[in-house]
């Protein structure tokens, strides 16, 4: 049980880095063509 | 397509150099922060929503041709949406848990409490919330070892007492002038009765939890307390910390949540406490 948790902690951490990354490359690369 | 891409996006990934990785990691962190406090509130909606807005408004700004200020806005008017509709919930995570000052250096040095009163002040309070399940008696005990604001302690009556399950019952027992507040635990005294606390405006509460429940939900979002609910109706006894509830705490569970309060939320605040722990468990 406790393994489960923290396999689905360490999952949802590494999709919200994966998210981040994308964004932060989607909105800068957004600035850049607009400026 | 492809030619847009390889003409105006593809440059910018190329020529990235130590400034633009600088603001890159900005962007990251800013993003990370504000995706891990939506995940831990489990807002997987607004996070779906949010990424889907960025890629969504980021597209259009390129297609439109938009200026530089007109994509900022829509970008950080989203933002702001997002940190007003979890105020709370930031004020809780990233106030409440990660300033150690808060804690009361006053009430933490003042523990000195042996491990035979602490089993007694949690048997006592066991006994007290057994009971008045078994009678449908309503309470709501709060379990703090921050400093509870004076609105709070003021809006009851100031009591001081040692903690013993008779006062607790007589405290709630129906038709009495204090049993429609709250009690305040601090350490092993208990502080105030009859105290008035804030509700929690969760939309998502099961209907048959009432006023009483969402004052015990209400503190744990604003305050680094911990709430125990007796139901008047059902006599269910539910546990909330840290905005979330528990329903149908058993006397292990109380136990344990009484154990956590007594020996790592209060005693752990202080060094000596660090130093006590081991050898009083």
């Amino acid at each position: 049980m406790n393994e489960r948790k923290t396999k689905s902690k360490v999952l949802l951490v590494m999709a919200n880095v994966v998210i981040s990354i994308v964004l932060s490359l989607v909105i800068f690369i957004t600035f850049k063509t607009l400026l | 397509m492809l030619s847009f891409f390889t003409e105006n996006i593809l440059p910018i990934i190329t020529n990235i150099g130590t400034n633009e990785f600088i603001v890159l990691g900005i962007f990251f962190l800013a993003i990370l922060t504000l995706l891990n406090l939506l995940s831990k509130n489990n807002a997987f909606k607004i996070t779906v929503v949010f990424v889907l807005y960025v890629i969504l408004v980021s597209a259009l700004a390129i297609l439109l041709k938009l200026q530089t200020i007109e994509y900022l806005l829509l970008i950080v008017s989203f933002i702001i949406c997002v940190v007003v509709m979890f105020s709370t919930e930031i004020k809780r995570n990233v106030w409440i848990r990660k300033n150690p000052k808060i804690v009361s250096t006053d009430v933490a040095s003042a523990v000195r409490n042996t491990q035979q009163i602490v089993n007694k002040n949690i048997n006592e309070i066991i006994k007290a919330l057994q009971n008045m399940s078994k009678n449908d008696v309503g309470a709501i005990l709060v379990l703090s070892n921050t400093k509870i604001p004076t609105s709070i302690i003021d809006s009851g009556v100031k009591i001081d007492s040692d903690i013993s399950s008779a006062l607790i019952e007589s405290i709630f027992f129906p038709k009495t002038p204090l049993h429609d507040g709250a009690i305040i635990i601090q350490n092993d005294k208990i502080q105030a009765a009859g105290c008035f606390l804030p509700l929690s405006q969760e939309t998502d509460l099961p209907k048959e939890l009432g006023t009483r429940h969402r004052a015990g939900l209400g503190v744990t979002e604003v305050l680094n307390v911990t709430a125990i609910i007796v139901s008047e109706e059902t006599g269910i006894i539910s546990i909330a910390k840290g905005g979330k509830i528990t329903r149908y705490a058993d006397s292990e569970m109380l136990r344990k949540t009484l154990k956590e309060y007594y020996w790592q939320d209060l005693i752990g605040t202080t060094k000596e406490g660090k130093n006590n722990k081991g050898g009083l468990i």
